[in-house]
């Protein structure tokens, strides 16, 4: 059995993480180390076994193998201790629609020793919550900023959000990622974010994890996957022929005539024009441009499609 | 435990269901004050339902539904609001934890649905001067509603909505319902189930175990595989099929319970009936074991009061003389509260009268004798049976019947209400009486001095009565002896268990009479039986309750009684 580390260093640690639905694997041998005081942001496509993963971690549903710990805690076993330090928000995630946010926020509040009067009034001044609305009359900004709120007075060491920005509009957007960042301030905090809206994600994440079909693709810090990763364009000449095969670092190559596209996955500013001029014949010119994260994650998945056929690539239609 | 979020989450929970328990609480209300009125201008509940007919059974029962919707409405609202089965659920990632939550329902269900009709009962209890008895409702209260409760918490924690938790209770509750009652309608006797005591215990016992497993560990571990709910299932319902197959519960079928070591010992209290059954009496955990100075023999109560009832007539007479009750319609009835005063459930009543059809030679109520057969020996497994009389009938004790029937159906009471016409004569012509002699052991020693149709005679209790087989017509008189040694009767129309508040009545309609009074009466169908009844451990003298050959076991007796008395009269002139 693959048993986790032993270090305070990590936040939130997984290893050998299975979740397995009928015949179906929803999260297949995921490890994960989030480092305290990271932000991390889990990204992949829909069903890719994001929001699985986070509710194996958080505790919410059993791993059917391999084991993951929050706070040092397992989170198969995680007690009221644990959870008075961690900041929950997901999409779909339910509230006590009968009240009011008043009454909410008296509910909760014996049950956080952290729970911080201050940052509450700077962030209702913030959201502009009405207090006396109930919850289920409030739009599905109002109750998303609710959610942010009640998960962001504590001061939890570790928030985990599912989907935090889903179909909200960019004023709202501006206002949670802003709470977020207020929260983010103040000690090592610790967020785990799995999101699409990947231009948000990328101002506040220092690493990225993209899971696809159940399996974690890629774990790595925002700065060096930019870093390491460039779009290049390579301009050949006319009578030049390509190599049958390419290093496997060049992602996604599409040729056009005598222009080559390509994602380098393994940008070297020393070497890798050499390596293009050594690999393709006839080279005229090579433009490297860096990528946003929005652009590594397209395309690296695209190319994991191409590669694997796609979660439904073995079906033919006939 | 954290017993600050158990707290808090209580509040919140009233606080949110504060208008529907509000007409909870508003029915328990209404149902106190009919079950408990105190008021004599208002002669209680039971007679206010009777006098009302269908429209008051209609109120019982509609009460009882609709107290029994709202408990389920609110209950499953509780438990989706906090939601212990979603994955989604706020609570599952706050430091509330499910143990907390499950305890914290768990309290808000009991509070609300155990603790506050408790309550009321108790106050029930206590204006029908039950005393200390009253304390036994708390043991039955919260087994009969965690009975109820249970299911709908561990089907509210495993569906998602309260729309469904519903759903799935009604129908639950309703297929059931039509389960029992065609059951009922279609098999034949034999088949009928009709669960002794014993046997409804050990079925519910398991299912409120099963259910409580069940609750708790879907709460705790938010069990949702689906392969899971149905081993739940499976769990919950096998017992309802194995159990009468597994076990010795043979009397679960009737035509197989001629065995009277199988029966069970249910004797009454004289308490007011309604307060009986409030109490304890028909109910799982009974009162009468901590009261052995009171009267546990089960006599007549206030059979007068229903037999004058008219319209009821017929209707209480079948629910009496079905050895336990036709579910679930009285089911209902006895857990609404409103049992009638000499309702089917009293089973003093239905005691004596059961006995004396089981010596009907004319077997006019043959329908009824295995249940008879059952139902005395029940009562009286105490007791041994020591005599069986059937006398012949005296012209004086002709008269005597009769003059009670002329007085019970010709009295002002039964005048003001029910005009039966044609059915007193019939009545009158298939009247019985009977007098049951029981003897007690010396630890017995009271007897309630305001019963009138029980003579006590050094250590044996006499009571007579008088029978009417098609209406269960039942009078009682005491007899008194007057000055020159005349033996009087009194007859009472009103109830003698009635309380205080029934006393007017009881004196208006008291009868007074001698047995000189020359009234004509069908000789043939007018039979007086004597039983005489002897504790004996608990044992019962089968031989007399055999129902083949009643009349062989009935002459066996008589010999013998005769056999004993010429020894007593022998032995008595030797010592002379």
């Amino acid at each position: 059995m693959t048993k986790l580390a032993e270090t305070d260093q990590l936040a939130i640690e997984a290893r050998a993480l299975n979740k397995r639905y009928k015949d179906q694997d929803a999260v297949s041998d995921l490890d994960l180390s989030i480092n305290r005081g990271s932000i991390y942001a889990l990204l992949g496509p829909n069903g890719a076994g994001k929001t699985t993963t986070l509710k194996m971690l958080m505790g919410i549903i059993a791993p059917t193998s391999g084991q993951c710990s929050v706070l040092g805690q397992s989170s198969t076993r995680m007690d009221s201790s644990v959870y008075q330090k961690i900041g929950y928000v997901s999409e779909n995630q339910k509230l006590p629609d009968w009240m009011t946010l008043e009454q909410l926020l008296r509910f909760l509040r014996p049950y956080y020793p952290n729970w911080d009067k201050d940052f509450l009034n700077k962030l209702l001044t913030e959201y502009d919550l009405p207090l006396d609305k109930k919850l289920k009359a409030m739009s599905r900004g109002m109750r998303m900023k609710t959610k942010f709120l009640i998960s962001l007075i504590y001061y939890p060491d570790v928030l985990v959000l599912d989907e935090p920005f889903s179909g909200l509009d960019p004023v709202i957007r501006e206002e949670c990622i802003d709470g977020l960042l207020d929260w983010s301030q103040v000690g090592n905090r610790t967020a785990l974010i799995s999101s699409h809206d990947i231009e948000d994600v990328e101002r506040l994440a220092d690493s990225v994890g993209i899971i696809e079909a159940g399996k974690l693709e890629l774990d790595e810090e925002v700065d060096s996957l930019k870093e390491r990763v460039r779009r290049v364009s390579v301009v050949i000449s006319e009578n030049a022929t390509l190599p049958p095969s390419l290093p496997s670092g060049w992602k996604n190559t599409r040729t056009n005539l005598r222009n080559i596209e390509f994602f380098d996955t393994h940008f070297d500013p020393d070497k890798s024009e050499q390596l293009i001029h050594a690999i393709l014949p006839g080279v005229e010119r090579v433009t490297f441009e860096p990528m946003s994260l929005r652009e590594i994650y397209v395309a690296l998945v695209k190319q994991n499609k191409k590669e694997i056929g796609g979660k439904y690539g073995s079906q033919i239609h006939n | 435990m954290d017993p600050k979020f158990i707290i808090s989450n209580v509040l919140k929970d009233l606080y949110a269901a504060r208008f529907a328990l509000a007409i909870y609480l508003v029915m328990l209300s209404i149902r106190f004050v009919f079950v408990s009125n105190p008021f004599p201008a208002f002669v209680g509940p039971n007679h206010f339902l009777e006098n009302i007919g269908n429209l008051g059974l209609f109120f019982a029962v509609s009460t009882y539904v609709s107290m029994f919707m709202l408990m389920l409405a609110v209950v499953a609202g509780w438990m989706e609001s906090d939601n212990l089965n979603d994955d989604e659920a706020f609570w599952v990632t706050r430091p509330a934890r499910e143990k907390h939550l499950l305890t914290a329902k768990i309290a808000s269900a009991t509070l609300a649905f155990v603790i506050a009709p408790t309550y009321f009962d108790i106050l029930t209890g206590l204006i029908g001067g039950a005393g200390l008895d009253v304390l036994w409702v708390i043991p039955n209260n919260i087994w009969g509603y965690g009975l109820i409760l249970l299911p709908v918490l561990f089907v509210a924690s495993i569906t998602p909505d309260v729309a469904r938790t519903m759903i799935i209770m009604v129908a639950t509750v309703g297929l059931t319902a039509l389960w029992i009652v065609f059951s009922w309608l279609l098999m034949t006797e034999g088949l009928r189930l009709q669960p002794s005591p014993n046997w409804e215990f050990t079925i519910k016992l398991i299912l409120a175990i099963g259910f409580a497993a069940a609750f708790v560990f879907q709460s705790l571990f938010r069990e949702r595989r689906k392969a899971v709910k149905i081993a739940f299932l499976g769990v919950f319902f096998a017992p309802l099929i194995a159990i009468p197959r597994l076990t010795n519960h043979q009397d679960v079928i009737l035509n197989e319970a001629n065995d009277l070591e199988s029966a069970t010992l249910v004797p009454a209290q004289y308490v007011r009936s309604s307060y009986r059954n409030v109490l304890g009496i028909h109910r799982i955990f009974r009162i009468e074991d901590s009261i052995p100075d009171r009267v546990l023999v089960p006599l007549k109560t206030d059979s007068v009061l229903t037999s004058d009832r008219g319209g009821r007539q017929e209707r209480s007479t079948n629910w009496r003389h079905a050895l336990w009750s036709p579910a679930p319609f009285l089911t209902i009835l006895e857990n609404s509260g409103y049992i009638m005063a000499n309702a089917p459930t009293d089973q003093a009543d239905q005691t004596f009268r059961s006995a004396l059809l089981a010596f009907n030679k004319d077997n006019e109520m043959k329908a009824f004798h295995d249940g008879a057969s059952l139902t005395l020996s029940s009562y009286f497994s105490e007791y041994q049976l020591v005599s069986v009389k059937e006398l012949p009938l005296e012209r004086k004790n002709k008269l005597f019947a009769n003059k009670i029937l002329s007085v019970v159906s010709g009295n002002r009471f039964y005048n003001d209400r029910i005009d039966e016409g044609p059915k007193i004569g019939l009545r009158r012509q298939l009247a019985k009486v009977g007098v049951v002699e029981t003897r007690f052991a010396s630890s017995f020693n009271s007897v309630r001095s305001d019963v009138p149709e029980v003579e006590r005679i050094g250590n044996t209790i006499r009571v007579y009565f008088l029978y009417d087989p098609i209406n269960s017509l039942m009078s009682v008189g005491r007899p008194q002896f007057d000055s020159s040694g005349e033996r009087k009767f009194h007859v009472d129309a009103g109830s003698p268990f009635f309380g205080p508040n029934m006393k007017r009545r009881h004196k208006l309609l008291t009868f007074e009479m001698d047995h000189d009074e020359n009234v004509a009466i069908d000789r043939k169908r007018l039979k007086l039986i004597v039983i005489d009844v002897k504790k004996s451990g608990n044992r019962v003298l089968q031989h007399a309750m055999e129902l083949g050959d009643l009349s062989e076991q009935i002459s066996a007796i008589r010999s013998h009684q005769l056999s004993s008395e010429q020894n007593d009269r022998r032995e008595a002139s030797s010592a002379e």
